[in-house]
């Protein structure tokens, strides 16, 4: 991290004043959710960010705003990164979908990059990694650890990204623990330590003893550290700190790659508005140690699913699988289409509750 | 849904637990806007405290001399702003703003190297004999200590303001300071006082969702808890036992509101969502809004 | 004669600019009640803070009971028996009676023994008060008790009273009399300031009068005439305005049932009052402060909109209409808050002008203002009020209170309204500009204007009214001819003595 972590709006204030370097290098921007600090989520774009200065040296130029919030201010900040002479910039959050696309419009030569959204144009492109893949073999290893039966789950927003994620698990949770059940608890933040420890207290006060997370800090780790015998999973970053146990494997984002490639294409000339959807295969998700906690059979066949979702031989939503209320949805041997799963707002059969609409 | 899910012991246990850093910060405020002085800077003060509060509790390995610290950092940067708003007579909310945005960067920068550090154990007090009462037990006599440190903290407060003659000069103060400093009282020393010791509380409550209630440092982790103190202060009409029960509100319709949605109630998840807030808000609006200490933030200078 | 109680010797105070006392010495004895007389910013302010401990002198001495005295803050003056009643009360409003007494005291016995304490004592000296009350919620008379019984409670030698009958009922000042006169028969002396000459020789024995910070006389009040006290603290002789006699015109205003709720906690509502004004006539409405005065200014201008029909402008009604509609019919408006409500502090006086007389003087053309024009005619107000300041463009705030008054009615004035409500046009002004804006409103309706004059300064309301009327919790009496009027008749149509009782003469 550097000292710009201070003020970032003053320090973006002031590397927009220095920009106009002799040689021009390309500049690069990101504005995250979170603080670079939240061991999660912008944690980790903030290492693609890194990836990406490691890769191009003095030839890239990168900034970053941090705890932008989501809706105005979003567009505010986009607007200020692109007069400031940004050439690619990562939008890195759902909720900055309509901000990017607005600012966009206003600076045609500008690419923009909107992680987790679903709206394009002809400089933005959207990116986002399959992280359902990891879900799967979460609620795999999950399904097999609870003792209870219950798993306790801290979604964020109701949103297809989070939506799928729950589906995911729980598909998979199912297949080994027929009797397994989900708790969902919305806390309606990405980043709350205190509310998502609370959350996670919570559904272990009410009989959890797993407890997966779509929120970004550790917060939930250090609670089921201190109730003793939950099983966690890292979230968006390895989170390696609460291993052994209770964090028994996480699900990693690793951004680098694909920030370096669509850098290289900005400077090559050949940038194109894409539509980017990775999975474990392509290593944008990335499934952290399975630790010693979990029993070798189950890692074994935790292993045996990650390999065959990175190899494509498996898809995580395989027929047959109905909805909530009981329709069908895919049909034996049938897997869902992209364009289904980006816009998801269903549960599948057996998940109790509503989704908040 | 399924009522037997929620453990009405364990919920109101955590509900005392979840209302213990609001507690803490917003009696401190409490003290400060009677004095007079409106400090925004809460939010700062807290996680100014939440980061001097962890290193000092993983250096020394006791949470006891984390909190001190805790309290020392976050009067520490209230002396900032007590310098600029008294002595210079800069604009009180503005300067108390400025103070949140530099708490959230100086705790960011202090609290680099001691992220995903895990804080030493602060260990629950099981109170001996009544600790073991069926029910009551459990939910009031088996916490950390700092939860009774602020329950004790309102009590004192409420007894300082209401008998007290330091806490007559400070409401004094508050009320009408161009009348106390014609009455011989020093309108400034007095407000300096109480802004340290509101500084001092925020640095605790910061502390305690540091080393106690998340536990751990993570940037930004106080994530509104100072607004929400400073909230609570105006809808308690600047009363102490008002404000014990606004927290007590808020941190427990928090845990219902989480508690409900695990065990699937069937209300929309938004209307649960916002119902610590509303319930707040509501309860203490209806119990009659009181009135702002009247010189609440004015500057003051001897010569006018 | 006896040592005296407290002696001043050469006292020198100088703040940036002006010297506030210089070389002042004078005596007080033990029982006497003493007079300072002196204009706005003689020095008489200074000099008791200099006494009560709130301000050092940079030269001079005092002694009291032959001891050097030289208290650093206004508790050592208080332990040496030195208590200070303020001409805008010290008090607390959010706080009750007892806690306040508490305030002002060095060592408070306990609020339950305060309590007993109060009542002895009010009942003693006839200022009745419950001591559990708000302090927001009592009346002026109220709160003056407030301060004078937290004095007493501390035995004071010396009683220092600065201006405190500017907010009574002339039944109040005869109570507040009676108890002064019995204080002073029991020993304590009092310094007594004012700028009401005829209470001063009604009350003081002695009197020393200052000017631009100098002692240039003393005089014995009872054998000295108001004039030729008033001429020795202004040091010229002093015009009495002329009031030519004229006939009064058609009806211009006429407010029928005029009732308004209080606009806010410590506000008072408006009830019922009708009342009608003829061209060229001069209304005094009087009253002792809180008692509507400002809600029925507020009525009239157009800053609190009333029921359709209560206020009527030649006939039509305006209540709905808000102030500057207002001024653009002719009906203008002079608040009595200086600094804030009529005039914004931080601005020129140029400025000043131009937010409310750019609605007649035409100084704005479609939006954009005519600053030369606003200039001039700023420059015109400051010259025919004798407004003294360096020019337009000095900011309000460096006006001293006189002066600054002086540009607030003259920028009215010169507006030429059909209309004009002023509230305390001379509070706080000293005596010479205070005869000059009586003269200018009693010209000003010898034009044919009707001026309504609102004010606590009863002298003042009986020297320019030609009708008087007064206000007593949100009511207008019915209106008199202020001729002939006597004093005892004034106060009782003020609403009497606010139940104050004489002091027991036998206690």
């Amino acid at each position: 991290m550097t000292i710009k972590s201070i003020m970032a709006g003053a320090t973006f204030a002031a590397s927009l004043s220095t920009a106009a370097f002799a040689e021009d290098p390309t500049k690069v921007g990101f504005i995250y959710v979170g603080p670079v600090g939240d061991g999660g989520w912008t944690y980790e774009h903030d290492q693609g960010r890194l990836a990406v200065e490691e890769a191009f040296g003095d030839a890239v130029e990168t900034v970053y705003v941090e705890n932008v919030p989501e809706g105005a201010d979003a567009e505010r900040v986009l607007q200020q990164m692109a007069l400031g002479g940004a050439d690619l910039i990562f939008t890195t959050s759902f909720g900055y979908m309509d901000p990017t696309i607005n600012v966009a419009e206003k600076f045609p030569d500008v690419k923009f990059e909107h992680a987790t959204g679903y709206k394009q144009a002809d400089n933005v492109s959207v990116y986002s990694a399959r992280f359902y893949e990891g879900r799967a073999v979460q609620g795999h290893i999950a399904g097999h650890m609870t003792e209870s039966n219950v798993i306790g789950y801290i979604g964020s927003f109701p949103i297809p990204e989070v939506i799928r994620g729950i589906n995911s698990a729980y598909i998979h949770a199912k297949a080994v623990n027929p009797d397994v059940e989900f708790k969902v608890v919305w806390a309606y933040t990405w980043f709350d330590p205190a509310k998502e420890a609370e959350a996670a207290t919570v559904l272990i006060e009410q009989g959890a003893d797993v407890i997966l997370q779509h929120t970004d800090s550790t917060a939930p780790q250090a609670a089921a550290q201190a109730a003793g015998n939950v099983v966690t999973f890292g979230q968006a970053s390895d989170m390696a700190e609460f291993g052994p146990f209770p964090r028994v494997s996480s699900i990693i984002d690793n951004w680098g790659p694909y920030y370096v490639a669509r850098t290289q294409a900005v400077m090559d000339g050949t940038w194109e508005s894409t539509n980017t959807w990775d999975g474990i295969g392509a290593g944008m998700v990335g499934i952290g140690e399975i630790t010693d906690a979990v029993p070798a059979d189950v890692k074994a066949s935790a292993e045996a699913l990650r390999d065959s979702l990175a190899s494509g031989e498996y898809h995580a939503f395989t027929g047959p699988l109905n909805k909530q209320d009981g329709t069908a949805w895919l049909a034996e041997g049938e897997t869902a289409d992209d364009g289904t799963l980006a816009g998801m707002n269903f549960y599948v059969e057996g998940l109790t509750g509503d989704i908040p609409q | 849904m399924d009522w037997t899910a929620i453990n009405p012991i364990l919920l109101l246990a955590s509900l005392m637990v979840a209302a213990t850093p609001i507690i803490l910060a917003s009696v401190g405020e409490l003290i400060v806007e009677r004095a007079g002085v409106l400090n925004l800077g809460v939010e700062g003060m807290m996680i100014t405290g939440a980061v001097c509060g962890f290193i000092v509790a993983v250096n020394t390995g006791s949470p006891v001399l984390g909190f001190i610290g805790a309290a020392i950092g976050g009067a520490m940067l209230s002396l900032l702003f007590g310098f600029l708003t008294q002595f210079l007579l800069s604009n009180q909310v503005a300067t108390g703003l400025a103070l949140t945005l530099f708490g959230l960067g100086l705790s960011a920068l202090m609290g680099q190297s001691y992220i995903g550090i895990k804080a030493p154990d602060f260990p629950d007090w099981h109170i001996p004999l009544l600790g073991d009462i069926p029910v009551i037990g459990p939910i009031v006599f088996q916490h950390d200590p700092m939860v009774y440190v602020g329950l004790l903290l309102v009590v004192v407060v409420w007894a300082f303001l209401k008998y007290s003659r330091a806490g007559l000069i400070l409401r004094a103060v508050g009320e009408n300071h161009e009348a106390a400093h014609a009455l011989g009282y020093h309108v400034v020393r007095v407000r300096m006082l109480a802004i340290m010791f509101g500084g001092a509380c925020a640095g605790l409550g910061g502390a305690y969702l540091s080393l106690v209630r998340v536990p751990q440092w993570t940037e930004g982790m106080t994530a509104g808890a100072g607004w929400i103190a400073l909230a609570i202060v105006v809808f308690a009409s600047w009363k102490p036992l008002r404000l014990l029960l606004g927290a007590y509100l808020f941190g427990g319709v928090t845990v219902l509101q989480l508690n409900l949605q695990a065990a699937g109630m069937a209300i929309p998840v938004e209307y649960l969502s916002m119902s610590p807030y509303l319930a707040t808000i509501a309860v203490l609006v209806i119990m009659r809004a009181g009135r702002a200490p009247g010189s609440l933030g004015q500057s003051f200078h001897a010569s006018r | 004669m006896n040592q005296p109680l407290l002696a001043l010797s050469g006292l020198t105070k100088a703040y940036p600019g002006v010297v506030a006392n210089k070389d002042v010495s004078f005596e007080i004895a033990p029982g006497e009640v003493h007079a300072l007389l002196g204009e706005n910013g003689a020095g008489k302010s200074t000099l008791v803070k200099t006494i009560y401990g709130l301000v050092k002198p940079d030269s001079g001495t005092m002694t009291l009971n032959g001891a050097p005295y030289a208290p650093a803050e206004p508790r050592a003056a208080r332990a040496s028996g030195v208590a200070m009643v303020f001409q805008h009360f010290s008090l607390f409003d959010a706080m009750n009676v007892a806690e306040n007494i508490a305030l002002g005291m060095e060592n408070p016995p306990p609020q339950r023994e305060i309590a007993e304490r109060v009542r002895a004592v009010s009942d003693q000296y006839g200022l009745p008060l419950d001591p559990s009350r708000i302090v927001g919620e009592l009346s002026a008379g109220e709160r003056q008790r407030v301060e004078i019984i937290r004095c007493l409670l501390q035995d004071p030698k010396l009683l220092i009273m600065d201006e405190p009958t500017s907010v009574l009922t002339p039944q109040e000042v005869d109570i507040l009399f009676k108890t002064l006169r019995k204080l002073s028969a029991e020993g304590t002396a009092i310094l007594y300031i004012s700028h009401k000459l005829e209470e001063i020789r009604a009350l003081c024995e002695n009197a020393t009068v200052l000017r631009l910070g100098q002692v240039v006389g003393t005089c014995d009040p009872r054998e000295t005439s108001a004039r030729d006290m008033a001429e020795l603290m202004v040091g010229s002789a002093l015009l009495v305005p002329e009031r030519a006699a004229r006939p009064t015109g058609e009806t211009v205003l006429s407010l029928q049932g005029l009732s308004a709720k209080a606009p806010h906690r410590f506000g008072t509502a408006l009830r019922d009052i009708s009342i009608e004004v003829q061209k060229g006539e001069v209304l005094g409405i009087g009253g002792v402060a809180g008692n509507g005065q400002d809600e029925l200014v507020a009525a009239l201008s157009g800053e609190m909109r009333t029921a359709k029909g209560m206020v009527n402008y030649q006939g039509q009604s305006i209540s709905q209409l808000g102030p500057n509609a207002r001024r653009k019919l002719g009906l203008l408006t002079a608040p009595e808050e200086r600094m804030g409500h009529a005039a914004a502090p931080d601005m020129s006086l140029t400025e000043n002008a131009v937010l409310t007389a750019t609605t007649r003087q035409k100084l704005a053309n479609k939006g954009f203002v005519n600053w030369r024009k606003a200039r001039s005619f700023a420059e015109e107000v400051i010259s025919t009020f004798d407004v003294r300041t360096p020019g337009p463009q000095n900011a309000a705030r460096s006006l001293s209170g006189g002066n600054l008054q002086k540009f607030v009615i003259g920028r009215e004035i010169m507006q030429t309204p059909d209309v004009l409500v002023v509230n305390q046009p001379t509070w706080g002004v000293d005596a010479s500009a205070a005869a000059s804006i009586r003269q200018a409103l009693l010209d000003l309706a010898a034009k044919g204007t009707a001026v309504i004059c609102i004010s606590q300064d009863l002298d003042e309301l009986m020297e320019i009214s030609d009708r008087f009327a007064a206000l007593n919790e949100g009511r207008l009496s019915a209106p008199r001819p202020a001729q002939g009027l006597t004093v005892e008749e004034i106060g009782l149509m003020l609403g009497g003595a606010h139940d104050m009782e004489i002091a027991h003469v036998d206690a």
